[in-house]
């Protein structure tokens, strides 16, 4: 069995080897949220309610994005308050919407060689998609390019975009290659979601997280 | 450990070998190994050669076996011994092991099964297996292996069934029971070795090491492995990645079921399977993965007979258009890209003599009635073509064709155009044969089927 790593933890994990996220408040208290919304955040903006155990947010639709005003902000964050009822809370964030392509990142420890890290296509579909490249860590630049372009994602990586929609390709690969060094270096990860990442044409953002780690004594 | 190559010099290359549990039972592997040292193989082949150093069968309750002196123990042999190969039971594994070890002998070949493969019982006898030969500095194959064949050195310290001829081709398999198979097909198929080596449990020498140890092997040009499971996975791709910018390393992988895993909601885990991980692994590492155990043979002997090349752009040569269009396919499947033949290089065939009626784009189709000069104008224009990397050759079998002089167009065009891959897919059986025959001795791979000529192909280009 192994455990999931919290989401401030894992925030700054992320943070620590470069990897970029959207800009966001963590909140326990409306009178918290109240603040944070206040200040300078910029809209939309997404909030959600974070498990303890943090599973899939979407599926038990602990996620409310497109929020436009604060207004609409404070309404998603007494939804959400209800919905989680009962289930136990670290906290709730308030994030900035990042408007992009959207990928996961993943890494598997592998009982013969070690840290693995995988991208693929889109959000929640990959698992029917099944659009995704693997490779072993660590990685460098070239490499991570390399994986990029063999799946069907190519397409946004061209000059052109696909259908217009851009994302940058040295940000989603240095974002890679930043992954790959934080999972090889931390060996205690056995498995890993940066799930949605979202990457736009100057940039890439794991815009959730999910993190599990070895358990202590097996 | 790290590696040192003198471990397995003292397999390879040994002056003398004790085969102890030798025994009067022909259907004991005791008599097995000693026929393979005697006369070279236990079923007559052509060319097997008797190990042309000492030979000492070991064993208490005979005098002779084969008409050769056998010794009571390893201490009871006159000279020195350099390697034991052991056929005794596992329960007398770790005393005849010591009994080595005071006679100082170099290395040990354990073919008896009994170890890791059972369970933990085993594996504590093969812990113990491994700390006595360590306590003497002994290397061990093994145990639970078939044992070692170097045709260089005329050295089969194997119960296999046969020898295989002296080659290019390094086997190394997990797999004991397969090698022999494999060797039967060898011999029936024309493929050499410089080594084969069956590992077993590997106590202490592992598929890596023997990966490591070719490297340097002036008889290895390319090497074949069979895998199950692996340790060290690391290690591995650190050696296969220096390892094959000089010697390609051609993998068969069994064991490709285990999907992802299930585990605690996260996608990732579910989606990445280990023999995913395992294409991943040998791309980086530059291992070209074989589909089955004939491809792993026929990539590795076309990787050690010609260059391998990063020019993907393939031109292929017929004289029906059938056969053309479904190579086409093939490559295509396998990543292989078509190059699309300029103005220049129709106007220079036609030139040479084509027909009227020839196809003017790639595959270039020669049409039925092209008798080897043909053959010979379109070889040698694209193999002399620079945007042209390498060339598939087809020949269906008409009245007039003439399956030896095409072979000899292909076998010239080679000697020029060293650097170019080039293999042949030549149609038909009986009467066909005379015109393979010939490719295959000069190192040209030769198939019977447009799609396997493809994946070779693929497999020369780097794209496996």
């Amino acid at each position: 069995m192994a455990t999931a790593l919290g989401y401030k933890q894992s925030l700054s994990l992320l943070e620590a080897y470069g990897i970029e996220t959207p800009v966001q408040v963590l909140v326990r208290t409306s009178e918290q949220f109240d603040y944070a919304i206040a200040d300078k955040l910029r809209y939309p903006l997404v909030v959600k309610a974070i498990p303890v155990d943090a599973g899939h947010k979407t599926e038990k639709q602990l996620v409310i994005t497109g929020l436009q005003t604060a207004k609409e902000a404070k309404q998603a964050f007494s939804s959400l308050y209800q919905r989680a009822s009962g289930i136990p809370l670290e906290c709730f964030v308030i994030q900035e919407q990042v408007k992009g392509v959207e990928f996961i990142v993943g890494s598997k420890k592998d009982d013969v060689f070690g840290q693995t890290i995988m991208f693929g296509m889109g959000g929640v579909y990959v698992e029917l998609t099944r659009d995704f490249s693997i490779r072993v860590c660590p990685l460098d630049v070239e490499h991570a390019k390399a994986m990029l372009l063999e799946t069907k994602a190519a397409a946004f990586f061209s000059r052109d975009g696909f259908r217009g929609i851009r994302a940058s390709l040295d940000a989603t690969a240095k974002f890679l290659v930043n992954a790959s060094r934080m999972v090889e270096e931390n060996p205690q990860v056995t498995e890993m979601d940066l799930n949605p990442v979202i990457a736009t044409a100057d940039g890439c953002y794991a815009v959730d997280c999910r993190i599990l780690l070895e358990q202590k004594g097996q | 450990m790290a590696f040192d190559r003198t471990r397995i010099d003292q397999l390879v290359k040994p002056s003398s070998v004790a085969v102890i549990g030798a025994s009067t039972d022909p259907a004991s592997v005791g008599q097995g190994v000693l026929k393979s040292l005697l006369y070279g193989s236990v079923f007559e082949v052509g060319g097997a050669k008797p190990f042309p150093g000492k030979v000492y069968p070991v064993n208490p309750h005979h005098s002779d076996v084969l008409g050769k002196k056998c010794y009571a123990s390893v201490h009871d042999v006159p000279g020195e011994v350099d390697l034991a190969v052991l056929c005794v039971p596992a329960a007398a594994v770790i005393q005849v092991v010591r009994e080595c070890g005071q006679k100082k002998v170099k290395a040990l070949v354990v073919t008896t099964a009994g170890f890791a493969e059972i369970g933990a019982q085993g594996r504590l006898l093969q812990e113990q297996l491994a700390a006595e030969a360590d306590k003497y500095g002994m290397t061990i194959l093994g145990p639970n292996c078939l044992g070692i064949i170097r045709p260089p050195e005329s050295l089969n310290a194997s119960f296999a069934l046969a020898a295989p001829k002296d080659g290019e081709v390094a086997f190394i398999s997990q797999s004991g029971a397969l090698s022999d198979s494999v060797i039967d097909w060898a011999i029936e198929n024309r493929f050499k070795f410089s080594l084969l080596v069956s590992v077993g449990n590997s106590a202490q020498l592992d598929t890596t090491d023997f990966i490591e140890w070719c490297e340097t092997d002036p008889h290895t040009k390319a090497i074949a492995v069979y895998l199950e499971g692996l340790k060290d996975g690391r290690r591995f791709m650190e050696v296969c990645k220096r390892v094959s910018k000089t010697k390609p390393i051609v993998l068969l992988k069994a064991g490709r079921g285990a999907a992802g895993t299930k585990s605690a909601g996260a996608h990732t885990g579910s989606l990445v399977g280990s023999y995913r991980v395992w294409k991943a692994a040998c791309r980086q590492c530059g291992v070209v993965l074989a589909n089955d155990f004939e491809e792993m043979f026929e990539f590795a002997g076309a990787l050690a007979s010609q260059k391998r090349s990063l020019h993907n752009s393939v031109a292929i040569v017929t004289n029906g258009g059938g056969a053309g269009v479904l190579c086409a396919d093939y490559c295509e499947e396998n990543g292989i890209k078509l190059a699309e033949l300029t103005e220049d290089t129709l106007k220079t065939l036609e030139s040479k003599g084509m027909h009227k009626a020839y196809s003017r784009r790639n595959p270039l189709d020669l049409v039925g009635d092209a008798l080897p000069e043909r053959y010979k104008a379109a070889v040698d224009t694209l193999m002399s073509t620079e945007y042209i990397g390498a060339v598939i050759v087809i020949q269906t079998l008409q009245t007039m064709t003439d399956t030896v002089e095409d072979a000899k167009v292909v076998i010239e065009a080679k000697k020029k155009f060293p650097d170019k891959p080039i293999c042949c897919v030549f149609m038909g059986g009986r009467f066909t044969r005379p015109g393979s025959k010939l490719l295959v001795e000069h190192g040209i791979a030769e198939f019977n089927d447009p799609r396997r000529a493809a994946r070779t192909m693929a497999a020369m280009l780097g794209l496996l």
